[in-house]
């Protein structure tokens, strides 16, 4: 059992570390920081030990053990996560991540993640596509799982203490270093300032601006947007994964993964509304062989040109291939307890937002420019640049979570603790009144958007239906501009007008909600910006008014800054690669 | 040309759920009944979203979804049966449904699980 905390804990005392998420990132940066001898704090809102996306992971976390001769290094790691990034990822991260990637699964292995062996009693590696050799090491097909678990072992074993339900609205910055954090106890509803000589941002990424999407509900950009607030410095914002074959229905299973490359292996077909073959009209060669990418971008196409379904799918058919072959590529139960049978019937599927590639921007130490603000995992850009690796999202939330935990903890050494200002408490807790002062308790039941407000919920759905019809796996100057535009004034006219339905103090869920809106319509900003900026097709960011890749102009990352209430869009030199 | 797929319809269905609440602190549980309109083949846990979004901000439970049916966080006694919400599906038929037994409510159907790693 975690040592789980609350307000009472941990107000008046001042701690060296204070992390923000408990997924793979947040609970790896604890321990480091821990080890390191230092007062660690982490901070979740939600259940302690299981939020976020790392318990999602299902296969592998890639990592060099140099069993294939003298090629299979780290260098070569680095490099194939540098072709992948399309030059756009850094060349100091890329080799951070490859050199530290054996360590840190030996690391785990000690924390009692049980790798799969082979009958040698070497890791089993799996092969993945862009990867030199095989690199994937995994459990079963539950590796983040069992890594949540050793991970929350050791935290527990540490006695780290672990603060759950309690929501950051703001990182203090006090003389332009960081002071605290700013707490909502979700369960009293009390805003408590926490003070901290460092703090490490960790929550993952920010996938709720899109209706459509594979992660857990809760990655609504708190980092993004907490940082950013900061004023830290966001990079590559404007790439996003798309996972091409994601359920669109049944209504249960909306968002989760349809892993479909066996089945189009198999001679499964890939075929729109009006059940035709489509991906040769847009790309060449076998479908069975395309990349994510590249199958996400033909099916995008193809939904654009009208081919879609009136709820925007294409169909997986596999109906015509030998039944019990097409039920051995899956593990049925989960599927069945939905209702999926792909043998039974084609199922509905549409390419769907999967990682967010871009995030705050951190040095190799994992520092931001504002000074005692660290991140690690996929809030932290830069790492992967145009478009991810298969495999490396553990490994990424994994080495760069214990990096962050060091360099807060080497921070925190010399750092002397700063008072949290009052006026950043009282203007915490303006926000939090000006949210619940909203509260209409006669609002009917089922109004959303009745009379002058509007529930959180429903501009929660404003928001993701603005951005899946605009600014999705497509886009161009014009549907950015209206994304833009509809994000402008989502954020004048409907957040400040967000009211609850009850402003009751303890576990009022939907204060958190209006809280994650406004966290999602900035990130969601800060990618049209990214995306709106950068006029050239490359990796995950495609626009349909610049097809190709354009080296001259774009080989450039775009870091972006708060500047009042617009964002600023710098360019930054790539490095050599 | 193969034969044309059918996007399949999920019509709206009106679910009465039977949930157990208990205020933060209070010693005693209750029970309140909602009518629940929620889509055809939704999961028991998009059925809890909608009581929070439509009736009550304050009801809680197990919010979290990994989609992937296997994080455990969203178990729950269904119908006297511990479930994983996010497996079950909505079919119109009346619901019954309580927290984990002999585990302390931090609130209504939210229990205090989270230090487990034994999920």
């Amino acid at each position: 059992m975690a040592n789980t905390v609350g307000p009472d804990d941990v107000c008046g005392h001042i701690y060296d570390v204070v992390v923000v998420g408990s997924g793979g990132a947040g609970l790896r940066a604890a321990i480091a920081a821990q080890r390191a001898g230092k007062r660690v704090l982490v901070v979740t809102k939600g259940m302690a030990l299981h939020s976020g996306a790392t318990e999602s992971a299902n296969f592998s976390y890639c990592a060099q053990f140099g069993y294939f001769g003298p090629d299979d290094t780290s260098r070569r790691y680095a490099d194939d996560l540098l072709q992948s990034g399309l030059g756009m990822a850094r060349p100091d991260l890329a080799r951070r991540l490859a050199a530290q990637s054996s360590v840190e699964a030996e690391e785990l292995e000690r924390m009692g993640m049980p790798w799969d062996r082979d009958s040698d009693g070497r890791y089993d590696l799996a092969n993945f596509a862009g990867h030199a050799f095989p690199r994937a090491i995994h459990v079963n097909l539950r590796t983040g799982k069992a890594m949540m678990r050793a991970l929350g072992k050791t935290v527990a074993e540490a006695e780290i203490a672990v603060w759950e339900y309690a929501f950051a609205v703001d990182v203090a910055v006090t003389n332009g270093r960081v002071a605290g954090l700013l707490c909502l106890d979700i369960r009293s509803g009390a805003l408590c300032p926490v003070r901290a000589r460092s703090v490490v941002i960790a929550t993952g990424g920010a996938m709720e601006m899109f209706e459509l999407h594979t992660n857990p509900t809760d990655l609504t950009g708190d980092g993004v947007a907490l940082a950013y607030r900061a004023g830290a410095a966001l990079v590559d914002m404007e790439f996003l994964q798309t996972y091409p074959t994601v359920f669109v229905s049944p209504p249960g299973a909306r968002g989760v993964h349809f892993p479909t490359g066996r089945l189009l292996d198999m001679g499964a077909r890939l075929v729109n509304a009006e059940g035709s073959p489509f991906f040769n009209r847009y790309c060449d060669g076998p479908v069975n062989k395309a990349t994510r990418d590249t199958l996400s971008r033909a099916m995008a196409h193809e939904i654009l040109n009208g081919g879609g379904t009136p709820r925007g799918g294409l169909f997986i058919d596999a109906t015509h291939l030998p039944a019990d072959a097409v039920r051995a590529k899956f593990v049925k139960t989960y599927f069945d307890d939905l209702g999926i049978d792909p043998c039974a019937e084609p199922q509905e599927v549409a390419p769907a937002a999967h990682y967010m590639m871009g995030g705050i921007r951190i040095d190799d130490s994992c520092a931001t420019n504002v000074p005692g603000l660290f991140a690690a995992g996929e809030t932290a850009g830069g790492v992967h640049g145009a478009n991810r690796l298969t495999g490396t999202a553990l490994t990424e939330i994994i080495v760069f979570g214990a990096e962050a935990g060091r360099s807060a903890a080497r921070y925190a050494e010399s750092a002397s603790e700063l008072p949290v200002e009052a006026e950043v408490i009282r203007e915490a807790e303006r926000r939090l009144d000006a949210i619940r002062g909203h509260a209409t308790p006669n609002a009917r039941p089922k109004s959303g958007s009745g009379g002058n407000s509007f529930r959180p919920g429903v501009a929660r759905q404003q928001v993701q239906k603005l951005m899946q019809t605009e600014a999705s796996v497509l886009k161009s100057a014009d549907s950015l501009d209206r994304a833009l535009a509809g994000l402008a004034k989502i954020e004048a006219d409907v957040l400040p007008r967000v009211a609850l339905v009850r402003a009751q103090a303890e576990c009022n869920w939907e204060l958190v909600e209006a809280l994650e809106v406004a966290n999602i319509v900035t990130a969601a900003r800060i990618h049209c910006a990214a995306a709106r900026t950068r006029e050239e097709t490359r990796g995950a960011h495609n626009r349909l008014d610049f097809l190709k890749t354009d080296d001259n102009c774009w080989r450039v990352r775009l870091l972006l800054r708060r500047n009042g209430d617009t964002v600023d869009v710098e360019r930054e030199a790539v490095e050599a690669q | 040309m193969t034969q044309r797929p059918i996007a399949k319809d999920y019509p709206v269905v009106a679910v009465p759920v039977t949930v157990q609440r208990q205020a933060p602190g209070e010693s005693d549980a209750r029970t309140e009944t909602f009518t629940v309109e929620v889509e055809r083949e939704s999961t028991i846990l998009h059925l809890l979203y909608a009581i929070r979004h439509t009736f009550d901000s304050s009801f809680s439970f197990p919010a979290h979804f990994c989609k992937l049916g296997n994080c455990g966080v969203c178990a729950l006694r269904v119908n006297g049966r511990t479930q994983l919400t996010c497996r079950v599906r909505v079919t119109g038929e009346p619901l019954q449904i309580a927290p984990l037994p002999n585990r302390k409510v931090i609130s209504d159907l939210l229990t205090d699980i989270g230090s487990s790693t034994d999920l």
